[in-house]
């Protein structure tokens, strides 16, 4: 709502200058975004009447003009403005003036002719509106007027960013309202006496609501209207509001729409079939071409305004082009109706058409000043001589609305806002806020003030109490805890896992939640491939976020991606986030899942080391850090994804449950996303993980004897995997090992084809006492035995 | 007598120059083996003293004795002085550029939106608040109608939504936690902060993200006032922003709250006197905040006659903004690794 401070002032009388009023009321609910600066202050602009009009010799769109200045001369002044004619009384800039479009006015020679100033309009005087023309003021205002003393636009225009809940503070009665309660200023009350001619009304036309969505409607009739432009008083107003200036007619609504927060439609009368005016819902399909030229088919959640032949408005929110007022309309009839907000929402949102009629109705106006705020139109029809208003008005009031009731008492508002406010500064702040109050003791009975839709409860009036108190004289108090703040174990281990790829070196990242075909295309999967079994949004913003991601891969591959492509060759990147899964119909599943991804160098090459690149036992040294920090033993199963090279890929199983997969990144998929280094991924599920992990920790006592190591290189068939060697070893449960380690792995040379060389480092100990060489010789020659019976594996 | 005293003068002044001169610790062996060796010059003296009389014995043999004494101290103190120069010249070898780059420990980095994350965290946590999760993916029941937005109610135009279909869409903000906490929990009391990722229909740019982050408070108990939550908001951003911040209440709308409040914090940027960051009023606006709504209230399941409560709410992507000076919310998902390396 843009507030224009002149106009305030002149229904409150209030003192204080708009920077106050607008800090003063942004504590108190009416948020002021910004206050607009209107006018360019004291400038040579003038008041000039046209005496002469000419052609420009050497010039076919100007016109040479003399125009008389009152004190300040005959002056000649050449403009391109076409229409200007003899004897019109135009304002004028004269020289040395800064007009607000920046332009300073000199006397200066346009194509060898002198001009001594400049015809403006609302736009050069410092109305934040574009306009055609020039003025064509009242005949009897002296030349040489100044501008400011014909029209106030030197202001100050206050906006509010109303909140939803405020729908009576659009309009200057609203606002005024709260001015009175927060500063105790008066409120002037507006005038609604007018004169009229001797036909009824209600003789000459007939209202019926057949809809349940219209509350109340009044019409009322101006006949013999002469459409013209309304006074420059009146249009500088609507332009400070924000609202364009188009006639007398449409002015007067659009006016008493920002002075009482009701809107008004005009129709021309005689358009209307049978005089009668019908609000009904529409039917299906119903057709009706509204006021910007647009076929619109109505459903029967509309409501429409028709008469007994064709339907005219969609109610409330905007006007039919057959009835509209134009230059030709003789005869008005006035609308002003309480539609149901719902109603009014449902349709304005489903077509998407918002108007100043729609915004105040689905917010709710002020069912019972209906009739009130159109008598204030027509007095304006009468006081600006528009046309003949004629006696009476039409009101049919089926649903009247009962006034809201709340009993609470004074203890319990104090004790809500936890502040001692006293008994009468509480009942004076309702009172002022237009409430009807009854106090018995500590006893409060309210009632609820019409325009006030959004007071229902002893909370909301709790509310005002503290809003026109202050919020910041409420004293502080606590509420202290009586629990500790914990994490649950799942929260924890969460944070442990973002905290142990902290320590790996792993950068954290953050990617959309979204993901679509673009990108799986990109990744070159599959039709079928799971990665697009994803839940779909029914209107994405785009395709590229068409639905949900079920993985963190994808948008793992587009970071790696963007960052390569912005000159980050080398990456050790980490996301922890939601996924969520497609439940037959059920509500989805969502799981947290972790993904890393390394591309390029683990170390540039400097003055302390070569070059070294990321490779699959990075990944698989991230991976298998994972599970040992989770204590959990993994397995690693054959893995076809079509993302990964195909021989570099595994999932990972613990206890036949699947937590994820690794692997490096198809050099094909690379390729796709314009990167040119090696990228390798791992993917895991970490609500599975926490299902395995185990927290308990228990010490294991560390041996004091030295221990024994002996190194042992069998030759394997290449398909025995060095998980499998060591398992077999394990199992074979010899209490004296401690540890076995892979310290070679070749192919080649004297090696028969198909196999390979494992070389291990077994390291023997004994908590009790110092090993004997024959217990370790024994247990090597055991493991050996096994190894041989297992896997055909011969010492090397 | 004459000749010994004479070969012992002798024999004092050639060793001890001898050692003076002498360049390494080799050579230093060499002289004390030619002098005080088994078959040295000193024994070759003592030798001599069988010719001697008996008088005269013991006092060359005390000079002979003294002699030994004095060459050993030399060669000892030679010996420090050479093995202090060798070292000394094995450390000048070893002269590195001390200010050459270290070798590269890498760190991985937090992001800067965990980062809001774990102190927000941290600091409600140790007032007695625990974290509550929920779904991103809600229900319509949860996201607007338990929160008191029944489809017709205005407010909910300002939270443009993504609807998967009627009844499913992404949470527009993290409320609908306070409904699933409040269910869980009814009748006992709440104390919880509840963050998270939400989501709404707009187009991406400098300072609009269809998915961005919240952190919301919820405290459900008995007699629970309006102060407490001002008493609660006080003491969090004095932690997170500093002992000499203040805040401001203004009053707000929110469907889920009755009493509403905006809350801003004295400029984090300049401290109160005006700068850009603050549009030079001294105030940002950093959360929302009221006590609970009794419909909201009824719909976690509590009796509103007994149980109040308040809620706050705080956008993670704006703190970490004006935390950081970062000018671009899209900066926090594209995740260049220039601008991650920046936080910790
Ligand atoms: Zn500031």
């Amino acid at each position: 709502m843009k507030v224009s401070y002149e106009w305030l002032k002149e229904i409150t009388g209030i003192k204080e200058d708009a920077r106050i009023i607008a800090d003063t009321i942004t504590m108190h609910g009416l948020e002021v975004e910004k206050i607009e600066n209107y006018g360019i202050g004291k400038a040579d602009i003038v008041t000039v009447q046209i005496k002469e009009v000419k052609r420009h010799p050497d010039a076919d769109n100007l016109l040479i003009t003399k125009a008389d200045a009152g004190r300040f001369g005959l002056l000649q002044i050449i403009t391109n403005v076409k229409n200007i004619k003899e004897g019109q009384k135009v304002l004028a800039a004269l020289d040395g003036t800064k007009l607000a479009t920046g332009l300073q006015i000199k006397k200066t020679k346009l194509k060898g002719v002198e001009s001594e100033g400049m015809y403006v309009g609302w736009e050069e005087i410092g109305a934040q509106y574009k306009s055609e023309g020039l003025f064509n003021l009242e005949k009897d205002i002296s030349n040489g007027t100044n501008y400011s003393e014909i029209l106030p636009v030197n202001d100050s225009v206050i906006n509010i960013e109303l909140t939803a809940n405020r729908g009576d503070c659009l309009s200057m009665l609203g606002v005024s309202r709260e001015i009175r309660t927060i500063f105790n200023t008066e409120l002037k009350e507006f005038e609604t006496d007018y004169k009229t001619n001797d036909k009824n009304t209600l003789d000459l036309f007939k209202v019926e609501i057949k809809s349940e969505n219209c509350f109340r409607y009044c019409g009322g009739i101006i006949l013999d209207v002469e459409i013209k432009p309304s006074p420059y008083w009146m249009q500088l107003r609507l332009i400070k509001a924000g609202v364009r200036p188009i006639s007398n007619v449409v002015d007067i609504t659009n006016y008493v729409m920002l002075e009482c927060n009701q809107p008004l439609h005009a129709f021309d009368m005689d358009k209307i079939n049978k005089s009668t005016i019908i609000v009904r819902d529409a039917s299906i399909k119903e057709k009706l071409t509204t006021l910007d030229d647009i076929e619109r088919t109505l459903d029967s959640d509309d409501m429409v305004i028709a008469d007994p032949v064709i339907p005219h408005c969609m109610a409330g929110v905007m006007g039919g082009q057959i009835s509209e007022v134009s230059d030709s309309t003789k005869n008005v009839f006035l609308e002003a109706a309480y539609f149901k907000p719902e109603t009014i929402r449902k349709t304005s949102k489903k077509t998407g058409l918002r108007s100043e009629s729609s915004y105040r109705f689905e917010r709710g106006i002020d069912i019972e000043r209906v009739d009130w705020s159109l008598k204030r139109a027509l007095f304006w029809f009468d006081k600006l001589k528009v046309g003949k208003v004629c006696k009476g008005i039409i009101d049919v009031y089926p649903r009247k609305k009962e006034k809201i009731q709340i009993n609470t008492t004074t203890d319990w508002i104090i004790n809500k806002l936890g502040t001692e406010v006293k008994d009468d500064e509480i009942v004076n702040i309702i009172k002022r806020l237009g409430f009807e109050v009854n106090k018995d003791k500590n006893n409060l009975s309210i009632k609820v003030p019409s325009w006030r839709n959004d007071i229902e409860i002893k909370e909301d009036i709790a509310e005002e109490v503290a809003r026109i108190h202050g919020y910041n004289n409420i004293k502080v108090t606590y509420f202290p805890s009586i629990g500790a703040g914990i994490r649950s174990p799942f929260q924890k281990f969460e944070k442990d896992l973002r905290n142990l790829l902290y320590r790996l070196g792993c950068d954290e990242v953050m990617n959309f939640s979204f993901y679509g075909k673009s990108l799986f295309n990109k990744m070159l999967l599959t039709e079928d491939h799971k990665f697009r079994n994803t839940i779909n949004l029914e209107e994405p913003l785009t395709d590229e976020w068409a639905g949900m991601r079920n993985s963190l891969i994808p948008g793992m591959i587009k970071t790696a991606s963007f960052n390569y492509t912005h000159q980050n060759k080398n990456l050790n990147i980490f996301e922890i986030g939601n996924v969520s899964f497609d439940n037959k119909g059920k509500f989805p599943l969502e799981e947290k899942k972790l993904a890393v991804l390394l591309a390029g160098n683990k170390y540039d090459k400097d003055h302390t080391s070569a070059e070294i690149k990321y490779d699959y036992f990075d990944i698989k040294g991230i991976t298998d850090a994972i599970c040992n920090y989770c204590k959990i033993n993994p397995e690693f199963k054959s893995s076809n994804e079509v993302f990964y090279h195909p021989y570099q890929q595994s999932k990972i199983f613990t206890e036949n449950i699947e937590l994820g997969s690794f692997g490096k990144i198809h050099p094909g998929v690379c390729e796709s996303f314009d990167i040119q280094v090696d990228c390798y991924l791992i993917e895991l599920s970490i609500n599975k993980l926490f299902d395995c992990y185990n927290s308990a920790i228990r010490y294991s006592e560390i041996p004091v004897f030295p221990s024994s190591k002996r190194d042992i290189a069998i030759v394997i068939d290449e398909n025995v995997y060095s998980d499998m060697i060591i398992n077999a070893i394990n199992e074979s449960n010899i209490k004296i090992l401690q540890d076995i380690k892979v310290f070679d792995v070749f192919k080649g040379g004297n090696i028969e084809q198909g196999k390979y060389s494992l070389a291990l480092s077994l390291i023997f100990n004994k908590i009790t006492a110092t090993l004997i060489d024959s217990e370790v010789d024994d247990a090597v020659k055991k493991i050996l035995n096994n190894l041989e019976k297992k896997f055909n594996a011969k010492i090397r | 007598m004459e000749n010994i005293n004479e070969k012992i003068i002798k024999i004092q002044k050639d060793a001890l120059n001898e050692i003076k001169s002498s360049k390494d610790s080799k050579n230093l062996e060499d002289i004390r083996i030619n002098y005080l060796g088994k078959k040295g010059e000193l024994t070759s003296l003592l030798k001599m003293l069988g010719s001697l009389t008996k008088e005269e014995r013991p006092v060359i043999g005390g000079r002979v004795n003294k002699l030994r004494e004095e060459i050993e101290d030399a060669l000892n103190s030679a010996l420090i002085r050479l093995k202090k120069a060798e070292t000394d010249k094995k450390f000048e070898s070893e002269k590195v550029d001390l200010t050459l780059m270290g070798r590269i420990h890498k760190y991985g980095h937090r992001h800067p939106l965990q980062a809001i994350f774990d102190e927000v965290e941290e600091i409600f946590l140790g007032m007695g608040f625990s974290i509550a999760e929920g779904p991103e993916i809600e229900s319509e029941y949860y996201n607007f109608e338990a929160l008191n937005m029944p489809a017709s109610h205005p407010a909910r135009d300002s939270q443009d939504t993504l609807y998967f279909n009627k009844e499913l869409l992404l949470r527009t903000h993290t409320s609908p936690v306070q409904i699933r906490t409040m269910e869980k929990m009814a009748p006992g009391p709440v104390r919880v902060i509840c963050p998270g990722r939400v989501f709404r229909r707009d187009t991406i740019d400098a300072t609009h993200s269809p998915q961005f982050h919240q952190i919301e408070g919820l405290v459900v108990d008995k007699d629970v006032k309006f102060s407490d939550l001002i008493g609660a908001l006080e003491v969090f951003i004095k932690k997170m922003f500093g002992e000499d911040r203040k805040i401001r209440l203004r009053p707000g709308f929110f469907p889920f709250t009755e009493p509403s409040a905006e809350v801003d914090v004295s400029c984090i940027i300049c401290g109160g006197t005006g700068c850009p960051a603050c549009k030079h009023n001294g105030w940002l606006e950093i959360l929302g905040s009221g006590t609970v709504h009794p419909n909201v209230l009824k719909a976690g399941g509590y009796d509103t006659e007994i149980f109040t409560g308040y809620a706050f709410g705080m956008g993670v992507e704006r703190i970490a903004m004006l935390k950081y000076g970062i000018p671009d919310i899209r900066l926090f998902f594209e995740n260049d690794i220039r601008f991650l390396h920046q936080f910790r």
